[in-house]
């Protein structure tokens, strides 16, 4: 009886081989992105266990192509398994919360984040903050908002650009 | 600006320009296939891309909160005012001082004065009024008028 992996052609053997030591090179690097990608946001998975189950699918995944370069392809990887965590952790974040657990009341950081809001919003110029909540509190599309004002479409959409990004910026004296 | 921040700046808008499409669109921009590529490029923008989301909801979401208190607010405040509503069909009007005196039957009242004296009136079942000073000899205004009162409802009493 043959040896069956005798049978098999010598690339198919080499590839998982080369896939895995390869894999292993980019390790350091796929956790320093995913630690960059975690920062300093609360709540969000362990980087570690991100990097193994990418790692883990990556070398389950036989047709990669050896040939692609294996850093962007880990990254998007990185990324897209990250922002699962993310959101299973969102249906379920009690069962993913690995840290010790919170004894400040649950609704305090609420509270605080809504201040937090509710004073950007204030900072906000009239019309953007009217728009962004016609936008985002009341549903209404955006066209509606363009006629309702009497403005391009275009320049609504750039207003509410501006106050999101300016409702994204951090609030003085840390995020938490 | 340096080769490094300008770098950054269009790859920061790359992430925020996905972002405002995806949002712009009402999709989730942390689902967003175009955001997660531009994210894959510039990792760090995702602190600020998951605080805006989260910021975003709190804008939808504190007219239903605040609601919701008001909500209670309201309901609490029918329920008291029916509940108000209730004992009030239940009780008599509100007396006056004269219609309150004149349903005692049986009562003692005593006045403590300033300069020590005191006075009591006591009106029986039978409608008997009896009247003790103490270290006083006249009464005030006051007392003789309700010792008056006193008096005419023990009369009406003693004629029923």
């Amino acid at each position: 009886m043959e040896d069956s992996a005798a049978l098999q052609d010598p690339e198919e053997l080499r590839e998982p081989r080369d896939l895995g030591e390869r894999l292993a090179a980019e390790r350091p690097a796929l956790l320093r992105f995913l630690r960059r990608l975690a920062g300093r946001a609360g709540g969000v998975p362990d980087p570690e266990d991100v990097a193994q189950e990418v790692l883990a699918r990556a070398l389950a995944y036989r047709s990669f192509d050896t040939a692609r370069a294996l850093g962007p392809w880990l990254r998007t990887a990185a990324v897209n398994a990250f922002l699962d965590h993310v959101a299973r952790a969102r249906r379920r974040p009690s069962t993913l919360r690995v840290e010790p657990p919170d004894e400040s009341p649950p609704s305090r950081a609420t509270l605080d984040d809504r201040e937090h809001v509710a004073l950007l919003l204030a900072r906000l110029g009239p019309l953007e903050r009217e728009l962004l909540i016609g936008f985002h509190r009341e549903g209404r599309s955006i066209a509606e908002l363009a006629r309702d004002h009497g403005l391009p479409e275009g320049t609504v959409k750039s207003h509410l650009s501006r106050a999101r990004r300016r409702l994204a910026q951090e609030m003085p004296g840390g995020e938490r | 600006m340096s080769p490094n921040a300008e770098a950054a700046s269009r790859t920061e808008s790359a992430v925020d320009a996905a972002v405002d499409r995806a949002l712009d669109a009402r999709r989730d921009p942390l689902a967003d296939d175009a955001v997660r590529a531009a994210l894959s490029l510039e990792p760090e923008a995702f602190e600020r891309v998951a605080r805006l989301s989260r910021r975003l909801e709190l804008v939808a979401q504190p007219q239903r909160a605040r609601g919701g208190v008001r909500a209670w607010s309201v309901a609490a405040g029918l329920v008291c005012a029916a509940g108000v509503a209730v004992l009030a069909a239940q009780l008599p009007a509100r007396p006056t001082r004269a219609a309150a005196a004149a349903q005692i039957t049986s009562f003692q009242m005593s006045v403590a004065r300033h300069d020590g004296s005191s006075q009591a009136w006591t009106v029986n079942d039978n409608g008997r009024v009896t009247h003790e000073r103490v270290a006083s000899e006249a009464p005030t205004p006051e007392a003789s008028a309700f010792e008056l009162l006193l008096r005419r409802r023990a009369a009406l009493l003693t004629r029923e």
